[in-house]
């Protein structure tokens, strides 16, 4: 693998995103809205924590171990990712099955891809949740790359995303056992693996992908982490708020988060807690690793500088008051590009 | 200057008119794109693999759009991209920039359910053409027809009914969902309106009426734009789910709260608002007027209000007679004195003072031309103050004053009333009823009453329980308390629009029916400049006049008590007040009797014709099983109007298929959140049969004029006296040839031309834009109490007018009425904002059902869409506490029957430990038939309503379109789960 001269990264901020899937949709339909893709979404959002999609990804190995050897994965099927189910519309309401006729998924849901939508964990009222948006992180050591014999997997060498090839794939799937992340899906009507394309078609004109530039929460940084102009950049590497999920898969992912600040938890009276987040620390650092903490340490000290009404450079970053320095240098709008 | 007639602002240009697009296109879905790729990539493909996916992001078009008649709270631009004839997807159009440096922009507005309308309007859901029954209702037996026969058969009805049982027996229902601010909604009330048919007021009916606000402060259409959210410092959301209901506006949440506000969320269940605040206060379920009373009263008894505040924009010092309990009335201590002068006491004078700019009791309804006094008081409103102009009133004490008879008797400002009812809400007594810490009580006093501007985000979804005027009362209690309201980032957010006059004047053409003098004052609504501004409560006094004498609108609740069935529910005295000793029975008796509700057909006559556009009814009343049983034998003819099928469509006798929103022309609700109004322009042609509802209430228009003319029918008058004539209908409709059929286009520029809000603007440029910045608010009208003013390079904000200005607020005594001394309130103790604790609507069963809009769907428009459904279950689901499922031998996935005495229905169960126990989430609007035998979640809904919202005649409290009115309730009932075998 030639290493590619520049990195895109992604900065979702968890404090700011609301769960309402409208980048899972941007992204249905701008790319996997046709047969043989019903079921994949290349960006989803779930509840955590959960176990997502597919169903206990993150026990389902792959990604590399401490000494950077491939660790063995599963092999999510259809039902665990969550199949894509369909419906008897025609017969409900057309086709004169009498006054009770249901409308009803098939086959019979057991997981979908936002099973555990709002439900978290803990106990109330000490429950916690919060949204965590997927999608492929572009990892500067792509594990499903170095699974694919047939090299169909490759890192753009302008801008670092992990492209699969789908002339060159022959639906081995071995991609899919090796992402730690679980971010491919394969295609029955095509027998290829599928995969988000970091909206190559938008981003070689200047456009931020989808999911970005449709998020109405305003969630989403997007840049070139080395551009020391950029709000991906600053987030990452100055203020090291932004932290990638799973680190320790070994793969170097390009997508980070601002980890979430909830409401206070409650003592047993009913009262505001100050000692204890209501996000257990052990939860964050499962799944952001130990780096989590300093995030979460200069994110709060700045957040109390504006509590005091202060201005903190950091939470202006955060508020992006002009939404286009979100995306810059890809902020083209698409209605403006000549056809 | 004649307002309806002027025709100046009529611009209409052959350009701007769009195609007439009436041709049939089959039934069968376009078919997907064969042609090769257009778009960014036509002149420079990748030449491989890549082509796919250059192709998939490829175009012919971008078309303004949005989601018209959607009834989303929201007005979002669009970019629609058209391929090969098809709507292959849309993106924001992010055209909106800042208001000013210091806030951030609007971009890019939007959700989830607008990014893929482009898929719903191809759904198999669509109606494709022309519908009649041929089996049973409800049994999906349909044969197709064409609009001729069906546009026939219902202007035969029409003039059937007409004829034989009244024009009033002709109902007409857009819900709310039926509404944006075009031609199609226009054309839908317009036709009816000129029939003198009923008109269904359902803003109480789907439980979205504040009556807290409007008892508080005569208004509740507030709010401002969003972007004034980020002026606050302290934002509470209160019985709502903003993440949920407001997804292009939470930002502004988000981003205040690292600007440094504190976001606090106030809701019995961790919901996805909750998770993105600072602080979440858990009150039990129903109680949050005990919460709002105990804050009220630490900051009464720490002293932390506003006294001037206080004194000039609140009832708080005017004074109430110890022996009555009433006002003290000028009527009271001077002989010949008015009923509606109100007295404070003079600290400095330690005398009476009259209360100035008081609005006493509205225009009464008794014989017609009281409506040219109303216009007649214009100057006299104009000058109207509660500027105290150095009168300094008495908030504490008790003093003696002479009567006119002589006697005396004792009266103390309401002040001290109040401060005996807040002593009951010690922080203490409010834990044992709320759950809520004392300490957290005063926390949330103390930081409101400290903070530079606290605003309580507090809508529709607050409106919906048995007491949710209490919850409201409570609330702006402790904003008036504070001070904090009237002013950046502060106050009582509900939801507002800008007025888009010209609207309003279309869909209700009744000047032709008024006295001449009346005529100039329609204008005047129109948004007259500040210099000459009515007051608040002249405009709603004219709308009174105007939707109470010329046309019959009807409020839901009343209606379908009198013709639906409610009464069995509402009516049961286990389900009402027990502290008030009155019977919903008896007052509503009394309230029909005084034609405090107006209803149509009056008691005694049934409703025969049923129409109605784009709602749902069988989903969205209260028990729908109930409905179909004592309402729907009563019609001889039912029609649905909607571009889907729904539950109601497949109850109907006729469906007629309208067009979606990407395949017209038109605005999108003003709300006032954004600056700006929203225009979706034409991607495609009508789908299928489909038409636009302009021209089908104009074809309807033509048809029934056709046949009155060819059947000889005479002019008939409604039951208010008004003259209609149905063989001029149609010429009425189009303004005689002005805006026909496939002329909707016209209308649009009659819209534009007669709204100050956009003035200026032609709808050939809007459509190309896709959204024109405001230039006024458009002025104090039915959707619109905003009482703040725009301005550019500023946020708007409510209540301005009030606090800045010092003009009077609608209400009897032209403040924020915190006491309301109507006999019914003081029997009921609800004089003073109170907690009651909620009924058991439904029996005697240990949980509650809340819930709230859900994220997923614009009340049923997308419950049926499949990435939707996709996204979550797939199929109707509520949420239980994790320890009372277990308790039931429930787990997660299961499927369960929820119960009571009223109803029951069959969902799957989701176990989480962010609902309260005792909770039982079901989220709206799931269609009845997604449930088996169709028995949707409304079947547990008794929705009793509060008797005291039947009064009327009293200061504010009086029925006009859209305000006081009984609501539909369906959060709180009782009810139990059991767990069953399958769905």
């Amino acid at each position: 693998m030639t290493e590619p001269s520049r990195q895109l990264g992604m900065v979702i901020d968890l404090n700011k995103c609301i769960g309402c899937q409208t980048c899972t949709i941007a992204c249905k339909q701008l790319w996997t809205n046709e047969e043989g893709m019903e079921y994949m979404w290349w960006n989803i959002v779930t509840t955590v924590p959960g176990k997502g999609t597919p169903r206990g990804w993150e026990q389902m190995g792959g990604g590399f171990d401490e000494k950077g050897q491939a660790r063995t994965g599963h092999l999510p099927t259809v039902e665990e990712f969550g199949p894509a189910w369909n419906f008897n519309y025609d017969e409900v309401f057309f086709e004169g099955k009498g006054p009770t006729a249901q409308l009803k998924p098939s086959p019979e849901p057991t997981w979908g891809p936002n099973w555990e939508e709002d439900q978290g964990a803990g106990e109330y009222p000490n429950s916690y949740y919060f949204y965590l948006p997927r999608l492929c992180n572009h990892c500067t050591r792509p594990a499903c790359l170095e699974a694919c014999p047939r090299q169909a997997i490759f890192k753009k060498e302008e801008n670092g995303s992990v492209i699969l090839n789908e002339d060159k794939c022959n639906g081995y799937r071995f991609c899919m056992e090796a992402c730690p992340y679980k971010r491919i899906y394969f295609n029955p009507k095509r027998f290829i693996g599928q995969k988000c394309i970091l909206c190559f078609p938008r981003v070689d004109k200047g456009v931020a992908p989808g999911c970005v530039r449709m998020c109405p929460g305003r969630a989403r940084h997007f840049g070139y982490l080395d551009d020391e102009g950029g709000q991906v950049h600053k987030l990452v590497n100055v203020w090291k708020v932004a932290v990638p999920l799973h680190p320790e898969y070994g793969t170097g992912p390009n997508i980070y988060y601002v980890p979430p600040v909830l409401p206070a938890a409650l003592d047993a009276e009913g009262r505001p807690r100050t000692d204890v987040p209501r996000v257990p620390k052990e939860y964050l650092r499962s799944l952001f690793g130990p780096a989590v903490d300093e995030a979460l340490k200069v994110l709060n000290a700045e957040w109390d500088r504006t509590r005091r009404g202060e201005r903190s450079e950091l939470m202006d970053l955060l508020i992006s008051r002009k939404w286009h320095d979100m995306l810059r240098p890809f902020d083209h709008n698409p209605a403006q590009i000549a056809t | 200057m004649n307002g309806m007639d002027r025709r100046e602002f009529l611009a209409v240009s052959a350009g701007a008119a769009a195609v007439l697009s009436l041709q049939h296109l089959g039934c069968t879905t376009p078919a997907p794109s064969r042609t090769p790729a257009r778009g960014p990539f036509a002149g420079e493909p990748y030449g491989d693999w890549r082509d796919i996916y250059g192709k998939k992001w490829s175009w012919d078009k971008i078309v303004r759009g949005t989601h018209l008649m959607a009834d989303c709270i929201a007005a979002c631009a669009w970019d629609l991209y058209v391929r090969d004839g098809v709507v292959v997807r849309e993106e924001q159009n992010t055209l909106y920039p800042q208001t000013n440096p210091d806030l951030p922009d609007f971009n890019p507005r939007g959700c989830q359910k607008g990014a893929c309308y482009s898929d719903h309007m191809y759904a198999p859901s669509r109606i494709k053409y022309p519908l009649k029954r041929v089996g049973p209702r409800g049994s999906g037996k349909w044969q197709r027809i064409s609009w001729d026969e069906a546009l026939s058969e219902i202007a035969d009805k029409i003039i059937d009914t007409v004829n034989q049982y009244g024009s009033e027996c002709v109902v007409y229902d857009h819900g709310t969902t039926q509404i944006d601010m075009g031609p199609d909604t226009a054309g839908g009330f317009r036709v009816f309106a000129l029939m003198g048919s009923t008109i269904i007021d359902s803003w109480a009916g789907v439980g979205d009426l504040p009556m807290g606000v409007i008892q508080t402060l005569g208004l509740y259409n507030m709010d401002g734009t969003s972007d004034d959210w980020f002026n606050s410092d302290y934002i509470i959301a209160w019985v709502g789910n903003p993440a949920y209901t407001r997804i292009p506006e939470f930002h502004f949440i988000t981003e205040a709260r690292y600007k440094g506000a504190k976001v606090v969320h106030i809701s019995p269940d961790l919901n996805a608002s909750a998770m993105h605040a600072d602080l979440w206060v858990n009150p039990r379920v129903g109680t949050d007027a005990a919460l709002g009373l105990g804050i009220a009263h630490v900051i009464v008894s720490e002293r932390l209000y506003k006294e001037d505040v206080i004194k000039e924009q609140t009832d708080l010092p005017f004074l109430v007679r110890s022996d009555t309990g009433r006002f003290l009335r000028e009527a009271d201590v001077v002989e010949g004195g008015e009923e509606t002068g109100y007295y404070m006491w003079d600290a400095r004078r330690q005398r009476l003072a009259p209360a100035p700019g008081v609005e006493g009791n509205p225009a009464s309804l008794g014989e017609k031309p009281n409506a040219l006094d109303v216009a007649r008081s214009l100057g006299a409103h104009h000058f109207r103050s509660i500027r105290l102009r150095g009168l300094d009133p008495a908030i504490e004490g008790r003093h003696t004053v002479k009567l006119k008879d002589g006697s005396s008797v004792e009266v103390r400002p309401v002040l001290e009333l109040l401060k005996e009812r807040l002593a009951t809400y010690a922080p203490e007594r409010v834990r044992a009823i709320t759950g809520v810490h004392p300490d957290t009580i005063r926390q949330l006093a103390r930081e409101i009453a400290a903070a530079k501007s606290a605003m309580i985000f507090m809508s529709w979804g607050a409106c919906k329980h048995y007491h949710s005027d209490l919850f409201q009362r409570a609330a702006l209690l402790v904003l008036a308390l504070t001070g904090q309201f009237g002013k950046p980032g502060a106050g009582m957010r509900v939801g507002a629009w800008w007025t888009i006059h010209g609207f309003e004047i279309l869909s209700y053409d009744v000047a032709h029916l008024l006295p001449p003098l009346l005529r100039p004052s329609l204008e005047l609504m129109a948004g007259a400049p500040s210099t000459v501004r009515p007051t608040a409560r002249l405009m709603d006094d004219m709308m009174k006049v105007l939707t109470r004498q010329y046309s019959l609108h009807t409020p839901l609740i009343p209606w379908l008590y009198t013709h639906g069935g409610l009464d069995r529910t509402a009516g049961r005295a286990a389900y009402g007040d027990p502290a008030f000793p009155r019977s919903v029975e008896s007052c509503a008796k009394e309230s029909m009797e005084k034609d405090w509700m107006p209803v149509y057909p009056r008691p005694g006559k049934d409703p025969k014709v049923f129409i109605f556009s784009g709602v749902n009814p069988l989903r969205r009343w209260p028990t729908p099983s109930r409905i179909r049983e004592v309402l729907w034998p009563k019609l001889d003819l039912i029609v649905s109007i909607n571009p889907r099928m729904s539950s109601s469509g497949l109850q109907a006798d006729l469906v007629l298929p309208a067009a979606g929103w990407y395949e017209k022309t038109g605005i999108k609700f003003t709300m006032s959140y954004v600056p700006y109004v929203i225009a979706g322009d034409q991607a495609v042609a009508p789908l299928y049969e489909s038409r636009r509802e302009w021209d089908i209430g104009a074809l309807l228009a033509k048809r029934i004029q056709e046949r009155a003319r060819a059947r000889g029918v005479k002019p008939h008058q409604d039951p208010l006296g008004n003259t209609h004539d149905l063989n001029k209908v149609y010429d009425r409709f189009t303004k005689k040839g002005e805006m026909r059929e496939g002329e909707a286009d016209k209308a649009m520029d009659y819209i534009l031309g007669h709204s100050k809000s956009v003035r200026g603007v032609k709808w050939s440029e809007l459509r190309r834009e896709g959204a024109t910045r405001i230039k006024h608010t458009g002025g104090y009208m039915l959707l619109n109490h905003i009482c703040g003013d725009y301005e550019e390079g500023k946020a708007v904000y409510p209540l301005q007018w009030n606090r800045v200005n010092k003009e009077p607020y609608p209400t009897m005594t032209a403040r924020q009425q915190f006491y309301i001394d109507h006999p019914w309130y003081l029997e009921a103790g609800e004089a003073l904002p109170t907690h009651k604790e909620p009924p058991e609507a439904g029996g005697k069963y240990p949980l509650r059902l809340t819930g709230g809009h859900t994220r997923w769907s614009i009340h049923s428009i997308q419950r049926d869409q499949r990435h939707m459904l996709r996204l979550q279950r797939g199929q109707p689901a509520v949420y239980m506490n994790a320890d009372d499922a277990r308790r039931r031998g429930l787990r997660d996935g299961d499927h369960a029957r929820l119960y009571n005495d009223v109803g029951s229905f069959i969902a799957a169960v989701k176990v989480s430990p962010s609902v309260q126990p005792g909770q039982v989430v079901c989220y709206h609007a799931w269609e009845p038939y997604q449930f088996k035998g169709r028995s949707g979640n409304q079947e547990v809904v008794a929705s009793p309503f509060k008797a005291l919202h039947l009064a009327g005649e009293y200061g504010h409290l009086y029925y006009r379109a859209y305000y006081a009115a009984p609501s539909h309730t369906p959060r709180g009932p009782t009810l139990e789960v059991e767990k069953v075998a399958t769905s």
